[in-house]
């Protein structure tokens, strides 16, 4: 009676090997780039507010501004928060008096100022730092690409706290 | 003896799966997947079943006064950044563009172009979308609100403009 008719047995080889390796190192890379806070960070959930500021908004775009609406960041989704409060400021010009050097400062003809209170869960990872939505760091400083539901545009985070131990 | 066809294989053989092949099918599932819910798949294809007319207000600000040859009402634009249809030019209105001076105490004032070489474009185009809860969807899949920058082409014309203002036409037609 010959081998093949008692059943063929798949012999481990070399290259089996490497196919495992390799999938297991795609596998353990997936796992470090999308989770390796959650798993091995040593961080905690608290609650934060924090404070985008949009400049030179043109003054037909305030009524676009609502409290009770959610923030997204634009360019890859992270959900940022409740915005709570909005503020807003005539933009202010600097300019130069010609005659005496002197700054020279002046309402933006129909430009504003706008401020989003900001509320938010977040984790606090090892280096301090603020993560919303498992992903998103958040400083003071932080260039916000914004998304909420009647109006987009580009802010800067003024103010960041901790609301909640 | 030596080996012979009828001895290759035993009668209705049949497919085994080793812990290999399971590990390939595993990940090129995953792949699958991962692209899928990347790229919003999903998201997509349900957006875009349920599509709803509406007004999209824009502004062009400071261009060539010549320009305003290239926007006749009918005119199909195109968001030419996403390549999808942004609607039919509905209205459009062409006033002296803004500008902005400042005198020699250092004040800033808004003025109108003088010389109305340049203007400033106001219209409205009639598209088609979905209204969610996260804002309006054109085309049922890119994301447009007041504030947008968006890169509108026709066969005349090719412009940047800011959207001010979307409404669903049932709601304007109504007041």
């Amino acid at each position: 009676m010959s081998q093949n008719a008692q059943g063929a047995k798949h012999k481990f080889n070399f290259i089996d090997v490497i196919i495992i390796l390799a999938v297991i190192a795609v596998a353990a890379a997936a796992v470090f780039i999308f989770g390796a806070n959650q798993l091995f960070g040593d961080s905690q959930t608290v609650g934060v507010e924090y404070v985008l500021e949009f400049r030179q908004v043109r003054e037909e775009f305030l009524g676009n501004f609502e409290t009770g609406v959610e923030v997204v960041d634009a360019s890859k989704k992270y959900r940022l928060g409740e915005v709570t409060a909005v503020n807003s400021t005539a933009t202010i010009f600097t300019g130069t008096n010609l005659i005496d050097g002197t700054l020279y400062y002046s309402e933006y003809p129909e430009r504003f100022d706008v401020t989003l209170t900001v509320s938010a869960q977040a984790k606090v990872d090892s280096d301090g730092m603020y993560i919303l939505d498992e992903g998103y760091r958040m400083s003071v400083g932080t260039t916000v690409y914004v998304r909420t539901p009647n109006y987009t545009g580009t802010a800067y985070c003024t103010q960041i706290k901790k609301t909640e131990a | 003896m030596g080996k012979t066809a009828t001895d290759a294989k035993p009668a209705g053989g049949k497919l085994r799966l080793n812990i290999i092949d399971f590990l390939i099918v595993v990940v090129i599932l995953g792949a699958i997947i991962g692209i899928t819910l990347r790229f919003g798949l999903v998201e997509r294809i349900t957006n875009q079943s349920g599509l709803t007319s509406a007004r999209i207000s824009f502004l062009i600000l400071d261009i060539n006064d010549e320009s305003w040859n290239y926007f006749a009402v009918g005119d199909r634009f195109i968001d030419a950044e996403h390549d999808c249809e942004l609607g039919v030019l509905e209205s459009r209105q062409f006033i002296p563009a803004e500008a902005f001076v400042v005198n020699e105490y250092g004040e800033l004032f808004k003025r109108n172009s003088g010389n109305e070489q340049r203007i400033d474009v106001r219209g409205v185009l009639v598209g088609e979308g979905t209204f969610t809860e996260d804002g309006f969807l054109l085309g049922g899949t890119n994301y447009i609100a007041p504030g947008s920058t968006v890169h509108m082409q026709s066969s005349n014309i090719d412009v940047y403009m800011t959207v001010t203002a979307i409404e669903k036409v049932d709601d304007a037609e109504s007041q």
